[in-house]
């Protein structure tokens, strides 16, 4: 395609959303809300998500023989981390575990007296990383070599399995439901930039235009309102997400910061901006070229 | 050369048959009426010739493409080579006689300065150089009939098919009209003119294919070749 010819398809594409000024203005309004809306709740999701794991009992502590040598523990060790979706691995010795434990009681029981370091067992804690291989990494643990006992929650951690799904849910739900209502909203502008030059198209037809040609002005006009409506929606949602979420999610927890996250958020809003655009403008070309 | 071969045309969902068993050829560079009153398969043969629709039966070749075969992406390539002159004109209203010209070439990607040589070419043919920076409504309707035509022959086709071209042009001007398209076929140019105005076809002296009921009732080239023999 000559330079002529994009120069042509992006004027087409410009004078279009020019001459329907009103209708690009409210659709861009129309879609920055959208989008916003799908931050934002995608923004509270990832933050309620990220504290179910702050809260979340993912700790397990493996005991190990009594006769297990502090070689034999580092190999242990060495072997635990082989197996992945471990976190950090702390070596509680036994002394430990019975300070430990006086503290989480408390002074003045007299339990000081009457328990020693070997009353308790010396343990490797760690939390599990991924959870939905929690059952699995388990069962590796098990195999192992020295493996005395093993104390883990597993209550909890299905109930945090079964929270992190029904988010996992609704964050699709809420994007598909939103990615609908904006192609729709680019659909009906395009589709009213389409009516309004029907003729342009039926000549562009007679005189052996292509389809993709006389398609590309409108996937143009899609993608700049929703490339438009991307960017600002970027910006209003940086002011809600600071301004009015992150104080309120902040009493209850340190919620994830909004910069932190701009690698995401920034091809999230252009491309997905853009993308809605384009979709939303293939239907409502694709009637008038069936000449 | 344009070649109907035993074409038929039935409308599934009406059960109307526009079309039965045409057979036309038209060698190149003539210059050919189709006449027949409203409803006789003359806009049909049209939308044949145009690749707008197919025939149910029988073969429309044209510059030996065959518009049955014709993929949907060889259409536009086929209607380069035709240029279209319709009854209502089908201009855009807010691009002034040059763009509504040049839009013909720039849709099919034509770089800017062969645009500018070919549109000035094509305003001089229909006489319309004084009037490029004029709107349509500017214009009266011989005019604006006149740019129709600038834009059919712009892209240089080898055929032009007009569509009742005189339809909305004041009687006085449909002579003219015709015409300039004989100018546009003693350039070698295959013309093409459907129409129902009978005194206008007497007074231009052509081939004259008459069409009745979706059937070829007359056909002068074979009068003359019957007289010849």
């Amino acid at each position: 395609m000559s330079f002529d010819s994009l120069w042509f398809l992006l004027k087409s594409a410009l004078n279009n959303l020019y001459r329907n000024l009103l209708l690009t203005v409210a659709s861009v309004t129309v879609l920055t809300i959208c989008l916003t809306l799908l931050g934002c709740t995608s923004m509270v999701i990832q933050n309620v998500n990220a504290f179910v794991d702050e809260i979340g009992e993912s700790r397990i502590a493996v005991f190990l023989d009594e006769n297990m040598t502090e070689l034999d523990i580092a190999r242990f060790r060495n072997e635990l981390t082989e197996i992945g979706n471990v976190g950090d691995i702390h070596y509680e010795t036994k002394e430990q575990a019975l300070a430990n434990y006086l503290e989480s009681i408390g002074s003045g029981t007299g339990m000081e007296d009457a328990l020693d370091a070997d009353t308790f067992r010396a343990s490797l804690i760690f939390e599990i990383i991924d959870l939905s291989k929690y059952d699995q990494t388990l069962y590796e643990i098990r195999k192992m070599d020295g493996v005395g006992d093993i104390q883990e929650r597993r209550d909890v951690v299905d109930k945090i399995q079964q929270v992190k799904q029904a988010l996992f849910f609704l964050s699709v739900l809420v994007i598909f439901l939103f990615f609908i209502v904006s192609v729709f909203i680019i659909m009906n502008s395009v589709k009213l930039s389409v009516y309004a030059r029907r003729l342009e198209i039926n000549i562009m037809k007679y005189v052996g235009a292509t389809d993709f040609f006389i398609q590309l002005p409108y996937f143009i006009e899609g993608m700049i309102i929703g490339l438009i409506a991307g960017i600002v929606s970027f910006f209003v949602q940086f002011y809600v997400y600071n301004a009015v979420l992150y104080p309120l999610l902040a009493e209850l927890f340190t919620p994830i910061s909004f910069l932190s996250q701009l690698s995401f958020w920034v091809p999230f809003f252009a491309i997905g901006g853009s993308l809605i655009g384009i979709i939303g403008s293939v239907y409502p070309v694709k009637k008038y070229l069936k000449v | 050369m344009i070649q109907l071969i035993n074409v038929s045309k039935r409308y599934e969902k009406t059960g109307t048959v526009a079309l039965r068993k045409v057979n036309l050829t038209i060698k190149d560079g003539e210059f050919v009426f189709i006449i027949g009153n409203s409803g006789a398969g003359k806009s049909t043969m049209v939308h044949m010739l145009t690749c707008e629709d197919v025939p149910s039966r029988g073969d429309v070749i044209v510059d030996g493409f065959n518009t049955r075969r014709l993929t949907r992406r060889q259409i536009p390539k086929y209607r380069r080579r035709i240029g279209i002159v319709f009854q209502d004109f089908k201009l855009i209203p807010n691009y002034t006689v040059y763009d509504n010209i040049a839009f013909t070439l720039r849709v099919v990607g034509r770089r800017r300065r062969e645009i500018a040589r070919r549109v000035e070419r094509a305003m001089e043919l229909v006489g319309l150089t004084e009037k490029a920076d004029v709107y349509p409504d500017q214009l009266s309707g011989g005019e604006q009939q006149r740019v129709a035509v600038a834009r059919a022959i712009v892209n240089n086709p080898s055929l032009i098919i007009a569509d009742e071209p005189t339809g909305n042009v004041d009687p006085s001007l449909s002579v003219e009209i015709m015409k300039m398209l004989l100018r546009i076929n003693q350039m070698g140019i295959t013309v093409v003119v459907v129409t129902h105005e009978q005194h206008l076809v007497d007074q231009m002296n052509q081939r004259v294919v008459r069409i009745e009921k979706g059937r070829v009732v007359s056909d002068t080239s074979d009068e003359e070749t019957e007289a010849e023999e």
